[in-house]
């Protein structure tokens, strides 16, 4: 009986205390535009990418290391219908509610002829963004062939970011951080190797991911 | 569904198994699995990877011959490599690597993403010459480093395929069959099962539903893909073909355009190749390690090659060259010391070597 009375004060107060579990789910809001057919089917390609890309997260960090595999077994992908938030502050509060996100995936889909379009994502890392200076990281990508390398490396960029970030905020080992950060570090070479120095909010995350490996590393060059 | 006349069953081929090196490794199987994606498409680059894989262990002016190729029937359940996994370790197919890919539609063409995926059937085999191995004598006696290969997934960079190059791929009826390599007139279209008996370049002599005829292959790319060049690679480097495995390994680095996890881990092949080949891999150990200096793999090579300093120091009885590699391998422990577990037992046994 105890023990029962224990659990329930831990089960009430968890949310005020913090209670340190990994956060595994990675929110993606229905985009703006995105409800007619073309821009739908769209949309559904740019979802596939970041599925595929999820899906194979765990085995790209951690290869065939089933110890360190446990830890990202339940990260998944869970679509909402698109969002009513006004305000940035909205949606801190709603990440602040929802312990388990990762990150926060919203945006918008546009097209000038009905030919291009073009996606913009806008990831909010809530209490995750650490040396990132912003509380959304922005990104504007075509969907065309030439950049669909870097719309599934910008975008698990941001992830693997949010990965090293929880990692750090659960108190992990240098190690397990060093793991998220290696394959970002990795993903920022392949971004800027197609397109040269990067620019806007994916240049801002560079410095917060070297900024990251620097002090992991003690000081040295984490690049 | 998969278009009728493609290729149903699995197919073995019977590639003759002789290597020109003397290592006792057996062949290996590789497994290139339905590719997820809109049909016809999907499974027409398939087969093109797939021949593309035969070309390259089959052709008459290739000398090694270390694989069969299987051409798998079961659709995947989704691109991963877990799916994939299930897939290839099937008690029927028993694969020890797959090549597999995906196809995303764009409105201007379509982007091919090859992965490969190395399955744990590769530990289980008898011999195994990938394994790097340094034994050193110590005070408490003799003692034995050990390190597997560096990784099990890839991925490739993606291939772009404009619209004019998919015109041949998406023909729902197959790849045509030619009476001839070279001009002559259509006579069917490639079956469910096929024969081989000639592996050219530019084209394939089968038998196929009864006709014999020539299949006109395409490469992808440009030039043979990085995702071949490696695959061909890890097939001669898992069957200790160390001369084999450096030429690919080098190939695949000549390329400026492969991701970067792809160019560390081909330099830690490259440098294994060449420890394994009787030489020394420390500069390309090095080269990937300052690629990336969190990356954990490319430090356990690196350490590796300390250790393996010192043996070859041992042997030469020079007692004061084995002490200065001592106090390298102590430095790099150092400089790597955040990213290994405090109780990671390799590194501690490493750190144990240090006076």
């Amino acid at each position: 009986m105890k023990w029962i009375c224990f659990a329930l004060i831990g089960l009430f107060f968890s949310p005020f205390i913090g209670w340190a579990a990994p956060k595994s789910q990675v929110a993606i809001f229905q985009y703006k535009g995105a409800s007619s057919a073309t821009s739908k089917d769209k949309f559904e390609v740019f979802q596939g990418i970041i599925e595929d890309k999820i899906s194979n997260l765990r085995r790209e960090v951690f290869q065939d290391d089933e110890q360190a595999l446990a830890y990202l077994e339940d990260i998944y992908v869970a679509y909402h219908d698109q969002d009513t938030f006004t305000r940035n502050a909205n949606v801190k509060r709603w990440m602040e509610n929802q312990a388990s996100v990762l990150c926060l995936l919203r945006g918008t889909i546009v097209s000038d002829d009905n030919l291009t379009y073009m996606v913009k994502s806008n990831f909010h890392l809530g209490e995750l963004k650490e040396y990132f200076p912003h509380d959304v990281v922005k990104i504007d990508l075509p969907i065309k062939i030439s950049e669909h390398a870097n719309t599934q490396d910008s975008h698990s960029l941001v992830i693997l970011y949010a990965l090293a970030m929880d990692a750090k905020r659960l108190g992990s080992d240098s190690h397990q951080v060093a793991r998220f950060l290696t394959s970002a570090l990795n993903k920022l070479a392949d971004i800027k190797r197609r397109s040269g120095e990067l620019q806007g909010d994916l240049a801002k995350l560079e410095q917060a991911i070297v900024q990251a490996s620097n002090e992991l590393m003690g000081g040295g060059n984490g690049s | 569904m998969v278009p009728d006349k493609l290729p149903k069953t699995i197919l073995l081929l019977m590639l003759s198994l002789l290597l020109t090196t003397t290592v006792a490794a057996e062949p290996l199987r590789v497994l290139v699995p339905e590719f997820i994606g809109k049909e016809p498409l999907s499974q027409h680059v398939r087969t093109s990877v797939y021949f593309e894989l035969i070309k390259a262990f089959r052709a008459v002016d290739t000398p090694d011959k270390g694989a069969w190729i299987l051409y798998g029937q079961q659709p995947l359940e989704q691109a991963s490599h877990d799916a994939v996994l299930a897939a290839a370790t099937w008690p029927s197919v028993r694969a020890d690597l797959a090549v597999w890919g995906k196809a995303h539609q764009y409105a201007d063409g379509v982007v091919v993403q090859l992965q490969l995926t190395l399955t744990p059937l590769l530990k289980k085999r008898q011999v195994r010459p990938e394994l790097w191995a340094v034994s050193l004598n110590t005070k408490a006696g003799v003692q034995r480093f050990e390190l597997d290969i560096p990784g099990q997934f890839y991925e490739f960079e993606p291939l772009l395929l404009n619209r004019e190059a998919i015109v041949g791929f998406q023909d729902p009826q197959g790849m045509p069959l030619y009476s001839k390599r070279k001009g002559g007139s259509q006579i069917g279209r490639l079956g469910e099962v096929i024969r081989f008996y000639e592996i050219h370049e530019d084209g394939v002599l089968i038998a196929t539903d009864g006709k014999k005829g020539w299949v006109r292959t395409r490469s992808l790319a440009d030039r043979e893909s990085e995702a071949i060049s490696f695959s061909k690679g890890m097939v001669r480097l898992l069957r200790g073909d160390w001369r084999g495995a450096q030429r690919s390994f080098s190939q695949v680095l000549e390329n400026s355009a492969i991701p970067q996890k792809l160019r560390i881990h081909s330099l830690l092949y490259l440098g294994l190749a060449n420890e394994k080949g009787g030489g020394s891999g420390r500069q390309e150990f090095a080269a990937a390690y300052g690629l990336n200096r969190l990356d954990r793999t490319a430090a356990h090579y690196l350490l590796m090659s300390r250790v393996a300093e010192i043996a070859r120091y041992q042997r030469q009885n020079k007692t004061a060259a084995m002490r200065q590699a001592q106090q390298r391998l102590a430095a790099d422990l150092a400089a790597t010391r955040i990213l290994f577990d405090k109780n990671d037992q390799w590194y501690r046994r490493l750190a144990a070597l240090v006076p």
